[in-house]
C-alpha cells in the first residue's frame, strides 16, 4: 500500500514538473512576440521616456521572465484574466472547456460505434463485401486530413440544404439538419483522427484471436456466451485506446471547430490570435497542457499500479 | 525508459493497414508502393524544378477576363482547344493569353495548375528543413540518452515528455500566433516537436546495441568511440530507420502547413490549403474545381510520402 502511495506521489510530481516546463516553454515562445507591449496597451503618440518606464514598471514588464510567468499562470490558475469581447475570459474558457469535452466525448462515442462492430464482424469473417467495403472507407478517412474531411461534409451539406453545417446557420433549421451537423462533426473528429481505426483494428485481432483459442471453443462446446468474453476481453483496452486519443482530440479539436465555427477552446485559440490576445492564447495553452498531464498521469498510475516492475523500481 | 505518448503515429500506421488490406505478399507489395511512391514524389519534385527555374510560362497574375473558367479536361475541347494554340508550352498556353486551362482558372482568372505548380514551393524547402531538424536534433539527444548515461540522458527524458505534453498543432499555433505563420518559423517548430520520437528511436536502437558482440569487438580493436557510434551503430543500424522516418515525417510536415494555412485563410502567400480554403466559398456558387485540385493534390503528395515510406519499411522487414 506504501508502495502504492509512493508511485502516484512520484508521478504526480513528475507531470508537475513536466506541466511547469511546457508551460513556461509556450510562455517564452508568446513572449518572443514581436511589437512593445506598452504600445499596444498604450497607443498614445508623443510618451517620454520616464512615461514608458513607469508604463513598463506598472505593467511588471521590467521583472525577470520567470517571475512574470510564475505571475501570469498564477492568475490563469485563479481564472483572474480580465475580459475578452465583453465576457470574462474565465467563462469562456469554462465554457470552451465544456464544449470541447462534449466534442471529444461524442467523437469517442462515434468512434465505438463504428470500430467495435466492423472489427467484431471483420474478425469473424461476416458481413461479406459490405462491412469490408466499410472498413475500407473508414481506413480512408482516416487517411485523409481532417480539413479535407471538414470540406467534404460542407460539399455534402451545401448539395443537400444549401447551407454550411454550423451551429449558427443549422439553428432555424429541421431537427434533422441539426442532429446530422453535430454528427458530422463528431464523426469527423472521431473517424478522421484515427480513433476509430485504431479501435476497429485492435478489435478485429483480438476477436480473431480469441474466436480461435481453447477457451472460446470450450464455451462454444458447452453451451455458453461467447460474446462475454469477447467483451470482458476487448472492453479495458478499447478504454485505454480512448483515454489515449483524447490527447488527438485536443489536436484535431482546434481544426474542426475553427472550420465548423463551434466555440470550444480550438475556436478560442484562434480567437485568441486573431485578436492578439496573448493572454487568453497562454491560458487555452495551460488548459491543454493540463488535460494532457492528467490523461498522461492517469495512464502511468494505472501502468504503475498494474505493472510491478514499476512499483518495485520506484519502491 | 520514459513513457511512450504514442504521438503521431496514425497516418503511417493507417497507411501500413489500408495496404496491408490488399493481403499482397509482402515483398511485392512494399516494391509496389515503394514504386508508386516513387513516381508520386518525382512529380512533386519536377513540378518543384518547374515552379523554381520558372519554366513553362507559369503565372500567378490575375486575368479578369478569364474568370471562374471550368477545367479543360474532355479530350474533344482539349483537341478543339489544340487548334487554336499555336504557341503552347509545357501547361498551354500562358494563362493571360486565350489558352486553355486544363484545371479551369479562379475567381482572378489565374490558371490552377500554375497556381499549383508554383505551391510546391511552399512545401519541398520548408518541409526538408523540419525533416532535417527533426532527424539531427533527434539523432543528437539519442545518441546522449543511448551512450551516455547520468544526468545527460536525465535531461534528454525531461525534454522529451515536455515536448511529448504540449499537443503539436498547440505549439504551431503559438509559434504561428508570435511569427504570423511564418512558415520557416512553423517548420522549425515541427521538427522540434518531431525530434523526440526520433531520439526515443536511437536511444533504443543504441542501448540495445550496446552490448552486442561487433560492439564489443569494435572497441577491442581499438576503435575511438564516436567512430563506433557514428559509423557502426548509427550508419549501418539506424540508417534505414531514420529514412523511412524522414519519408512519414515529410508527410506530416506538408499536412501540418496544409492544415494551418487551410485554418489562417487570412495571410498571404500560396499554398495549397489556402487554395482549398479560398475555393470552398465558391461552392455556394457550384464551383468545384478551385477548390477540388488543390484537395486533390495534398492528397496525392500525402499519399506519396507515405507510400514511399511504407514500401520502404516492408521491404526492409520481408
Amino acid at each position: 500500500m506504501a508502495g502504492m502511495v509512493r508511485v502516484i506521489l512520484r508521478l504526480a510530481g513528475e507531470n508537475l514538473a513536466v506541466f511547469f516546463l511546457a508551460t513556461f516553454l509556450i510562455f517564452w515562445i508568446i513572449n518572443q512576440a514581436p511589437g512593445d507591449p506598452i504600445d499596444i496597451w498604450h497607443p498614445e503618440p508623443g510618451m517620454s521616456a520616464a512615461d514608458r518606464q513607469a508604463i513598463a514598471q506598472e505593467l511588471g514588464l521590467q521583472r525577470p521572465l520567470v517571475e512574470r510567468y510564475a505571475r501570469l499562470l498564477w492568475r490563469t490558475v485563479r481564472l483572474d484574466l480580465g475580459a475578452f469581447d465583453g465576457v470574462p475570459i474565465s467563462e469562456r474558457l469554462l465554457h470552451g472547456i465544456g464544449v470541447t469535452l462534449l466534442l471529444a466525448l461524442s467523437a469517442s462515442a462515434v468512434s465505438v460505434a463504428v470500430g467495435v462492430p466492423l472489427g467484431v464482424l471483420g474478425g469473424l469473417e461476416r458481413g461479406g463485401p459490405p462491412i469490408r467495403v466499410a472498413t475500407m472507407i473508414v481506413y480512408v478517412a482516416s487517411l485523409l486530413p481532417v480539413f479535407l474531411l471538414c470540406y467534404l461534409v460542407h460539399l455534402f451539406f451545401l448539395n443537400t440544404v444549401g447551407v454550411l453545417p454550423t451551429p449558427q446557420s443549422v439553428e432555424n433549421r429541421a431537427t434533422i439538419w441539426k442532429v446530422l451537423t453535430a454528427l458530422s462533426m463528431a464523426s469527423v473528429l472521431g473517424i478522421g483522427d484515427g480513433t476509430a481505426t485504431e479501435i476497429l483494428r485492435y478489435v478485429r485481432s483480438e476477436v480473431r484471436r480469441i474466436s480461435n483459442s481453447q477457451f472460446i471453443r470450450a464455451a462454444r462446446v458447452n453451451g455458453g456466451s461467447v460474446t462475454r468474453h469477447l467483451a470482458r476481453n476487448t472492453l479495458v483496452p478499447i478504454a485505454t485506446i480512448i483515454n489515449l486519443r483524447m490527447l488527438y482530440f485536443l489536436g484535431g479539436a482546434v481544426v474542426v471547430e475553427a472550420i465548423f465555427q463551434l466555440d470550444g477552446l480550438g475556436w478560442l485559440t484562434w480567437q485568441s490570435i486573431d485578436s492578439r490576445n496573448y493572454e487568453l492564447l497562454f491560458a487555452v495553452s495551460v488548459v491543454s497542457v493540463i488535460a494532457v498531464c492528467a490523461v498522461n498521469l492517469l495512464n502511468n498510475v494505472t501502468i504503475g499500479l498494474i505493472d510491478p516492475r514499476v512499483r518495485a523500481r520506484s519502491g | 525508459m520514459w513513457t511512450t505518448y504514442e504521438t503521431d503515429r496514425r497516418g503511417p500506421k493507417a497507411w501500413a493497414l489500408l495496404s496491408s488490406m490488399g493481403r499482397g505478399d509482402g515483398q511485392m507489395a512494399g516494391v509496389l508502393s515503394l514504386i508508386g511512391g516513387a513516381v508520386i514524389i518525382a512529380s512533386f519534385a519536377l513540378a518543384w524544378l518547374i515552379a523554381t527555374l520558372g519554366l513553362a510560362g507559369l503565372s500567378d497574375r490575375t486575368n479578369l477576363e478569364q474568370v471562374y473558367e471550368p477545367p479543360a479536361l474532355t479530350p474533344l475541347k482539349w483537341l478543339l482547344d489544340q487548334r487554336d494554340v499555336r504557341a503552347s508550352t509545357l501547361f498551354g498556353a500562358p494563362p493571360q493569353a486565350e489558352g486553355f486551362h486544363v484545371l479551369g482558372t479562379d475567381g482572378a482568372g489565374r490558371d490552377i495548375l500554375s497556381l499549383l505548380v508554383l505551391g510546391t514551393r511552399t512545401y519541398l524547402v520548408p518541409g526538408l528543413l523540419a525533416v532535417s531538424i527533426a532527424l539531427g536534433l533527434g539523432i543528437l539527444l539519442g545518441t546522449i540518452h543511448g551512450h551516455y548515461g547520468g544526468y545527460a540522458a536525465k535531461a534528454v527524458s525531461w525534454f522529451v515528455k515536455t515536448v511529448h505534453s504540449v499537443p503539436k498543432l498547440l505549439l504551431l499555433l503559438v509559434i504561428g500566433a508570435v511569427t504570423d505563420f511564418d512558415v520557416k518559423w512553423l517548420m522549425f517548430g515541427l521538427g522540434f516537436a518531431g525530434a523526440p520520437r526520433v531520439t526515443e528511436m536511437v536511444a533504443a536502437r543504441i542501448a540495445s546495441l550496446r552490448r552486442a558482440d561487433f560492439i564489443e569487438a569494435a572497441r577491442e580493436a581499438g576503435l575511438r568511440e564516436w567512430v563506433i557510434v557514428a559509423k557502426h551503430v548509427l550508419w549501418y543500424n539506424c540508417r534505414h530507420l531514420l529514412v523511412i522516418q524522414a519519408s512519414f515525417f515529410m508527410a506530416e510536415a506538408i499536412l501540418m502547413e496544409t492544415t494551418l494555412s487551410y485554418l489562417n485563410s487570412g495571410a498571404q502567400g500560396l499554398s495549397w490549403g489556402r487554395m482549398v480554403q479560398h475555393g470552398s466559398n465558391d461552392l455556394f456558387q457550384g464551383i468545384y474545381w478551385t477548390s477540388a485540385a488543390p484537395a486533390a493534390a495534398v492528397v496525392t503528395t500525402i499519399l506519396g510520402f507515405y507510400l514511399l515510406g511504407d514500401g520502404l519499411n516492408r521491404i526492409q522487414q520481408s
